[in-house]
């Protein structure tokens, strides 16, 4: 798949990408650690299943968003066979655009009173 | 540290009927991710297993066929559905004049995920809910 340089051309994200790109922005995780962090970032409204989860890195690895980390974990701490991800500085520009999108139309929908006071603060 | 399961029959068992599953996948991304795919159901199967509620259980399994299916539709183009046409014995002239097409393969997918489920109730109702009665 051919990388494109304009962040703004992959917008918008599905909720799935633009959380697991949330999730990486703090730092690297393995697959699970994914799943885990959006289910938290979401209060558990998003739950990404195993298949989902790797469906979306893999499109994610090709469109590099995302860059899988050559760090491996210590096989008595954890198990070998994780591979960890980190966010490309590709994806974070994506992120952050994606971002303020989304924040042009929480105040679009705030300033018509679609939002109960403090919501999405 | 890794952790040892409290039930390290169920999570085998449930590990095993998920390696199926994940043969469902193209040959591609199961080569790439399928053993992450297993490993990452693994650990989510002894958390689920933590909490121990049926609830809990029940929703997993609704949830993991429900991924399959959306995952593998996601995953799999239309033209390798048209391979699953061959397997099942159909030319692709009745895939072209559209005695099979994608959305009815998609039904028969749902319908194995459904039977996978039902599998994957069936097993813990057998393991975990019977003993309870009967013993």
């Amino acid at each position: 798949m051919a990388r494109t340089k304009d962040p703004d051309e992959l917008l918008p994200l599905t909720p799935s990408v633009f959380h697991i790109l949330v999730a990486l922005s703090e730092g690297e995780r393995h697959g699970y650690g994914i799943m885990r962090q959006v289910a938290e970032d979401t209060g558990g409204s998003l739950k990404l299943g195993p298949g989902t989860l790797y469906g979306c890195l893999q499109r994610m690895l090709a469109t590099g968003l995302v860059q899988e980390s050559n760090w491996r974990p210590d096989p008595g701490l954890d198990d070998e066979r994780r591979r960890y991800y980190r966010i490309s500085p590709f994806g974070a520009q994506v992120v952050r655009a994606e971002a303020r999108r989304l924040a042009t139309a929480v105040t679009a929908a705030r300033a018509r009173r679609l939002l109960p006071k403090g919501a999405g603060r | 540290m890794r952790r040892q399961s409290r039930h390290p029959r169920l999570v085998a068992a449930a590990c095993r009927l998920y390696g199926l599953m994940i043969w469902l996948y193209p040959r591609e991304f199961r080569r790439a991710f399928g053993r992450e795919l297993a490993v990452t159901f693994r650990t989510r199967v002894e958390d689920v297993l933590e909490s121990s509620s049926i609830r809990d259980w029940l929703a997993f399994i609704a949830h993991i066929a429900l991924d399959t299916l959306i995952s593998y539709s996601a995953l799999v183009p239309p033209r390798e559905a048209q391979g699953a046409a061959s397997l099942l014995g159909l030319d692709e002239g009745e895939v072209a004049h559209g005695c099979l097409d994608r959305p009815t393969l998609d039904i028969q997918l749902m319908f194995a995920s459904a039977g996978v489920a039902l599998a994957f109730a069936g097993w813990f109702v057998f393991l975990v809910i019977l003993p309870k009665y009967v013993c």
